[in-house]
């Protein structure tokens, strides 16, 4: 027991970010086994694997798929839904029970037949997120590297490899041989920079982009279509992503935190602007809106957000816009102004 | 703000709310700022870090390489507070309930001293953070959740699901009716039951 317990404490060590580790430093100094007897008679409140939501940087959108309702933007660390009715996020996907672990996306699709989501990663390994049940399952893989993913009328998968194309029918992933998709798939598997070959106005809104010396910080990296027209959703490496038509460009919107960890949390009533979430001021439940410190050294990791308790609205605040640029240690609210206490220095936001 | 413009020293650690802005604890001692940014009072304690701070009634806590500080409003002065010796990492104050941890392990003062670790910072792993709500007292350790029951004072255990790679909790915060976790792999929302 007391062995195990050491080993647990020195995992959480490795993985505590460098500022925290006076704490754990103490802990490994003192011998868990002369703490006093433990929980005699104390419940236990478990919290289930599908209770736990992990929010990771969900700005750094590496894949797009659409349905009639929802823009599902996948990321590294995890997908952001944006509901495209309402312009509002809803909760992202939960990431626990399968989520491809260190296995970064490269390609997605809604799937109708199944009410799912297909992700393919790098690897080449082919993931399916059942919406009904919140559960992800790993359905086979590819071997060769993924550029596109769409399914047909028929409901069946389409691949898009460095070789052609796969046809993948139900059940058991096996490719089809002969596979020669209809025009629909090849327009919904395309790549952004065939995408931006075809439409003139979209390769000069990249071109504007990539003059812009804050948009250019963060390469475009996906697309998918909108539900409307000519509308096409553009994903960012760090921005998260914008609605475009060849009429005009929305602002980048993005949810999830910074960074890939958090150093910080804090809750207020107000957001940015006044917005008040759910609970709003003095609710029992606590605040309504979460402020959240990222915990990576500089680069685009680094910042501040805050969402709604509901999850709804996300913001976030980059070094550029004046956020802490090192590891997040602390945060805290106050009736004008939420307060960040940094590696690299105090910083105050007023609202 | 940076060490020049009145901070003790550039790393900032622990923040809690004064009476008209912010307690800023610091690798290298602590100072008082009003609403706008502006040191009004301190350095204070600038012999070591400053870990935690938690604000309580009249009286500011003070969790740090000095051991557990208290600042009163009617004495004016940082004292050290009735504790053990050693390096205090958390604290946290409500009601009449102090707490604080020591080597991740969980100490809370009653009236005849402070008791020797509790049952239950071994169930998460020794414990990192301390939060106290309006309601009810939480401890963040490196596998899971401690909820101090206000009735019995006993401490109900919440571990993360094994395997999650959730953990070690930094922070804690309730908000909507769930507990938002800082953690190493991001932030994380639980249930609050």
């Amino acid at each position: 027991m007391r062995r195990s317990l050491l080993v647990m404490a020195a995992l959480a060590l490795l993985a505590a970010p460098l500022g925290r580790l006076a704490a754990p430093l103490g802990m490994l100094a003192e011998p868990f086994g002369m703490l006093a007897a433990p929980l005699a008679g104390q419940p236990v409140r478990s919290i289930r694997p599908e209770e736990v939501l992990v929010l990771g940087d969900l700005a750094d959108v590496r894949a797009l798929a659409a349905d009639a309702r929802s823009l599902f933007v996948v990321a590294p660390s995890g997908v952001a839904v944006l509901d495209l009715r309402g312009a509002r996020w809803h909760p992202p996907l939960p990431m626990l029970g399968g989520y491809p672990p260190n296995d970064p996306p490269v390609a997605a699709t809604h799937d109708p037949v199944e009410n799912g989501l297909w992700v393919a990663t790098r690897s080449g390994d082919l993931y399916l997120h059942h919406l009904n049940s919140g559960f992800w399952t790993r359905r086979g893989s590819v071997p060769e590297a993924v550029r596109g993913m769409a399914t047909d009328r028929a409901g069946d998968l389409w691949i898009r490899t460095d070789r052609g194309w796969l046809r993948l029918g139900r059940g058991p992933l096996q490719p089809v041989p002969g596979a020669d998709p209809p025009a629909a798939v090849r327009r919904a598997a395309a790549s952004l920079e065939e995408r931006m070959a075809a439409d003139p106005y979209l390769a000069a809104d990249a071109g504007m982009l990539a003059l812009d010396a804050g948009a250019r910080r963060w390469p475009l990296t996906a697309v998918a279509s909108g539900d409307f027209g000519d509308e096409l959703w553009i994903g960012s490496a760090g921005a998260g992503v914008r609605r475009w038509s060849a009429r005009g460009a929305e602002p980048w919107r993005a949810a999830g935190v910074p960074g890939t960890g958090t150093g910080a949390v804090a809750g207020g009533a107000r957001g940015p602007g006044g917005a008040r979430g759910p609970g709003g001021a003095g609710a029992s439940s606590g605040a309504g809106v979460v402020w959240f410190g990222g915990d990576a050294a500089g680069g685009d990791g680094a910042g501040v957000a805050a969402a709604t308790a509901d999850l709804e609205q996300w913001w976030r605040w980059h070094a550029e816009d004046g956020a802490p640029r090192g590891p997040v240690l602390a945060l805290v609210t106050t009736a004008d102004a939420v307060w960040a206490g940094a590696a690299d220095g105090l910083f105050r936001l007023a609202r | 703000m940076r060490e020049g413009d009145g901070l003790p020293d550039l790393a900032v650690g622990a923040l809690a709310r004064a009476e008209d802005g912010v307690w800023v604890g610091t690798r290298r001692g602590l100072v008082r700022l009003d609403g706008a940014g502006r040191v009004v009072g301190g350095p204070y304690l600038q012999g070591g870090a400053v870990h935690a701070l938690a604000a309580a009634g009249d009286t500011l806590w003070v969790a740090s390489d000095q051991g557990l500080m208290a600042l009163t409003a009617a004495q004016g002065v940082f004292r050290p507070a009735d504790h053990p010796p050693g390096v205090v990492t958390a604290v946290a104050a409500s009601g009449d309930v102090l707490l604080t941890v020591m080597g991740g392990r969980l100490l809370e003062r009653v009236f005849t001293g402070w008791r020797p670790p509790l049952a239950g910072a071994e169930a998460v792993g020794g414990v990192y953070v301390l939060r106290a709500g309006p309601e009810e007292i939480w401890a963040g350790g490196a596998t899971g959740l401690l909820r101090r029951d206000p009735a019995s004072g006993g401490w109900d255990p919440y571990p993360l699901p094994a395997g999650s790679g959730v953990g070690p909790v930094l922070d804690i915060v309730p908000a909507g009716g769930h507990l938002w976790l800082a953690t190493p792999r991001g932030a994380v929302r639980v249930p609050v039951r």
